[in-house]
């Protein structure tokens, strides 16, 4: 058994982790609320931009656009993974990393050529380590990049697209529902897949300039942002993800320290009673 | 009667309110847009944004995007936005000069060519302002 130093030792430590599990569930939950208010802040841009983007197509009828039609590539596929820089967020990245691994298996079964584009340095490690061609990583991104990266990586598609460089792109992100729920969502990104919107009989409108062009200007935002919602979502959902994570381990550590408390103080009340009965026994021999 | 503007940006809801006229710059030229217009939508480059409102006269710079007019209201979708007063002439000038740099050496239709065109774009409507 433990001796009761060892006890004591071991509860000094368990509390400390569970200062430092505590602190880190309170910033987690601080960075949360700023990532699902900047999260919802960019929906309203999001869903005008998909509105009307949808009513356009629909009535650009079979208005054929480049980022709408499949590039003259039948092997790769090119997939920008979004995970985290940093671990103790549960299993965040790891649901995440796993449904991409495997959708890439199956992808390189078929034939396909997969090339890789990671965010985060857990999807960096993850598919490095397991052999697979990561292209190009990005890491420790700020929250205020995200506009500028979501923006490089749109261009960088788009040049790529043009040059038939591949035959579709994914983005792989934790789609963040709630605190509780972040879905792993691979999602098309090019090319596009557009909800067409029938008339909706909302009269005559101007269309300014018409068809293709404002097409060709409507799609580029709508990738950007895309990708750009990505970001956003990764990042809510690393927080919510930590929070949750952290806020179990907070209260494993409570629980952890109160079994070893109760087992410090039977310790003492046995010490306690060893040596009173070594004092009385003593005492009745003389 | 009034003009309900709202500017959105991915990041916030720039500007929301009631206006008497709206200048916006669209790709076809600058259109104005007053109470009572048919509905358009119309693509925006990156340019200034003026509004007469019932307190006085704002401007915007704005970057590229689109304006959707309908009944009473209308709703510039931009990359970016930011009130012209807070405008630094200076920077924006160096801007175009650092972006020209880099257009010299890089085809225009690389990712590095079009984020400088982009950008010599909005510093022009920067000291536009």
């Amino acid at each position: 058994m433990a001796s009761l130093r060892d006890t004591r030792r071991r509860i000094t430590s368990v509390k400390n982790t569970r200062q430092i599990t505590r602190a880190m569930k309170l910033v987690a939950g601080a960075k949360l609320r700023r990532a699902t208010s900047a999260a919802t802040a960019a929906k309203p841009y999001q869903q005008t931009l998909v509105r009307v983007l949808g009513r356009v197509v629909g009535k650009a009828g079979d208005t054929q656009h480049p980022l709408l039609t499949k590039p003259d590539n039948d092997t790769d596929v090119v997939i920008a993974v979004m995970s985290s820089d940093r671990g103790l967020c549960g299993g965040f990245n790891n649901q995440l990393l796993r449904k991409v691994q495997s959708d890439i298996d199956a992808m390189i079964a078929d034939g396909k050529t997969v090339r890789l584009l990671t965010f985060g340095k857990k999807s960096t490690a993850h598919f490095s380590k397991r052999g697979y061609t990561v292209e190009a990583s990005t890491i420790d991104l700020d929250p205020s990049e995200y506009s500028g990266e979501a923006q490089k990586l749109a261009d960088k598609l788009m040049v790529e697209m043009a040059e038939n460089g591949f035959e579709r792109a994914f983005v792989a992100f934790n789609d963040y529902r709630s605190v509780l729920s972040q879905i792993p969502t691979l999602a098309q990104v090019l090319p596009m897949v557009v909800d067409e919107e029938s008339d909706s009989g909302g009269g005559d409108i101007i269309y300014e300039p018409d068809g293709a062009e404002l097409l060709g200007r409507l799609l580029p935002m709508a990738l950007r942002t895309q990708l750009f919602q990505a970001f956003l979502e990764t990042q809510a959902g690393e927080q919510a993800s930590r929070m949750a994570a952290m806020d179990a381990a907070t209260r494993n550590a409570s629980d952890l320290i109160d079994d070893l408390t109760l087992l410090y103080n039977r310790g003492r009340q046995a010490a306690i009673t060893t040596e009173l009965t070594e004092i009385v026994s003593g005492a009745e021999a003389l | 009667m009034s003009l309900h503007l709202e500017i959105v940006t991915p990041s916030e809801i720039a500007f929301s309110g009631e206006c008497v006229t709206v200048t916006a710059p669209g790709l076809l030229g600058e259109f104005g847009v007053l109470d009572g217009h048919a509905q358009t939508l119309a693509v925006t480059v990156a340019g200034v944004v003026r509004l007469q409102t019932a307190s006085g006269e704002l401007q915007f710079v704005v970057g590229p995007g689109f304006a959707e007019v309908g009944p009473g209201r209308l709703t510039l979708l931009v990359d970016l936005c930011e009130p012209g007063d807070a405008v630094d002439k200076a920077a924006a000038k160096a801007e175009i000069a650092a972006a020209y740099g880099v257009l010299k050496v890089k085809s225009s239709e690389s990712e590095e060519g079009l984020s400088a065109r982009r950008q010599v774009d909005l510093a022009t409507a920067r000291l536009a302002v």
